[in-house]
């Protein structure tokens, strides 16, 4: 008897897509809530804790419902990143002349690279988990 | 240079200073949490003031009344900081020289890293640096792209102890540079420090030449905290505008002084003295003039002298050979010539 793994596979690359579509939108929104104190960015990252209530997989299509489960998971584990970083650097990359953009890409990203990764891996493995116990699409 | 009226307002804790820093180094000094990081922080645009006016030469980088406060990134203020951990040393340059045209930026670099001995440790990472090459190349970092301030917040405090001398003779060597230096170790700057603010609390106590602000406290606060005199409490017994003298009451007995004006008879004042300017000696019968009798507290031992404690916070330094002889002498004089007492 042969093992079906096509579930897997399905729904790892479901996973994969979605994490790195998360990665790109969230990693730059994720260190605006770590670093801004406005209150739009509060009021954002409280309303990024709603999709977490709703229950892994049930919306559809795929890619993008698994997208809407990964990008705020992966938008919190990342602001926490962030916000362990000492900001003394990205302080000094501003007093060196630096844009925004810069402090953001060239400065707290790579600091913070280690558990940024950590964090898109988590995000990784728990949706697929979640994607094979999901209910079988029709 | 730099002019600066800065405003500040803290759960608990108030600034409001005005500040001026001209070419060369001017030294903030202060106990820690009287403020200078903060003020350092004000300059740079890192934090905001509630009110007032930074100008750098003749630009405008912060004005509370017309609503000017201009990015860090555009202030050309330079904050030392430590360098990047994930960059070269040759990278962090890069990063701040970042703007300049292609062939200038490699020329800054090359003359930077020339001028700070790093072109060996070029490629290394922060973290393989030794000795002092991680603040060598920092500062190297802060002035790749000139600045038109420098600003150093307690060089030294950190986990890496700097050599200071090389530090101070780097920072003679900028002698256009406004340099702002703070630092709660007062002893350890004093000689680089052409200007000297004194700053407690958030305010500023005093500010001026540092042998000015050295030789005349203003204040009692002041003196306190410069702590390089002693503090005694007396009261004006006489003054003779003719004679240009006074007489005073100290700790008890009778001393006289210069003549003070704008002074009256029955005031109380502080009398502020340099250590260098008292003597000791064994007391044996009645003092003479302008001598305190006081009781030996305790004796630090130096290697070539000791210092003499007696009450009142009074202390004296003499010659170790001197003090051997009179190790059991609890009773001494100190001799105060008229010419060091000074009045707050």
């Amino acid at each position: 008897m042969t093992q079906d793994w096509s579930p897997l596979w399905l729904s790892l690359r479901d996973a994969a897509l979605a994490t790195v579509l998360a990665l790109l939108s969230g990693l730059p929104l994720a260190w605006l809530l770590a670093r801004r104190r406005a209150p739009a960015y509060r009021f954002v990252g409280g309303a990024l804790l709603l999709p977490l209530l709703l229950p892994l997989g049930v919306t559809t299509p795929p890619v993008l419902g698994v997208f809407l489960q990964a990008a705020p998971l992966f938008i919190l584990l990342a602001r926490h990143a962030f916000l362990s970083l000492d900001p003394i650097h990205e302080n000094a990359a501003r007093t060196l002349g630096a844009s925004e953009w810069r402090v953001f890409a060239q400065v707290a990203t790579p600091l913070a690279g280690r558990s940024l990764l950590l964090a898109a891996a988590g995000v990784l493995g728990l949706l697929t988990l979640a994607g094979l116990l999901a209910p079988p699409r029709t | 240079m730099l002019q600066a009226r800065l405003k500040h307002s803290l759960p608990g804790f108030s600034l409001d200073i005005a500040l001026e820093c001209r070419p060369g180094i001017t030294v903030l000094y202060g106990p820690s949490g009287s403020g200078k990081s903060l003020t350092l922080q004000l300059l740079t645009g890192l934090a905001t003031p509630t009110a007032g006016r930074v100008m750098l030469d003749d630009s405008i980088l912060f004005d509370g009344e017309t609503r000017v406060n201009l990015a860090p990134r555009l202030r050309r203020c330079g904050l030392l900081a430590p360098l990047f951990p994930h960059l070269t040393v040759s990278a962090n340059l890069a990063f701040a020289a970042h703007g300049l045209p292609a062939r200038e930026r490699a020329r800054r670099m090359k003359e930077t890293l020339e001028q700070f001995e790093l072109t060996a440790a070029a490629n290394r990472l922060p973290a393989a640096l030794t000795g002092n090459e991680p603040f060598r190349a920092a500062l190297a970092r802060t002035l790749v792209r000139p600045p038109s301030l420098l600003l150093l917040d307690d060089p030294g405090r950190g986990r890496t102890p700097i050599d200071r001398q090389e530090l101070y003779s780097i920072l003679r060597s900028l002698h256009s540079l406004p340099i702002l230096l703070a630092t709660a170790d007062l002893d350890a700057s004093v000689e680089v420090a052409q200007s000297l603010l004194v700053l407690h609390q958030g305010r500023l106590l005093q500010s001026g030449p540092t042998r000015q602000v050295l030789d005349r406290p203003a204040s009692a606060d002041a003196a306190r905290l410069l702590g390089l005199h002693f503090l005694l409490p007396a009261e004006i017994l006489g003054l003779d505008p003719g004679r240009q003298t006074s007489r005073l009451r100290c700790l008890d007995s009778e001393l006289t002084g210069p003549y003070y004006p704008g002074h009256l008879l029955g005031d109380r004042v502080t009398l502020y003295l340099l250590p260098s300017s008292l003597r000791a000696l064994p007391r044996s019968g009645a003092p003479a003039a302008n001598q305190l009798p006081v009781s030996l507290e305790s004796v630090a031992e130096r290697t070539q002298s000791v210092v003499l404690y007696f009450q009142e916070g009074l202390a004296v330094e003499i010659p170790r050979r001197v003090f051997e002889p009179l190790r059991a002498t609890r009773e001494w004089l100190v001799e105060i010539p008229p010419a060091a007492l000074n009045i707050l």
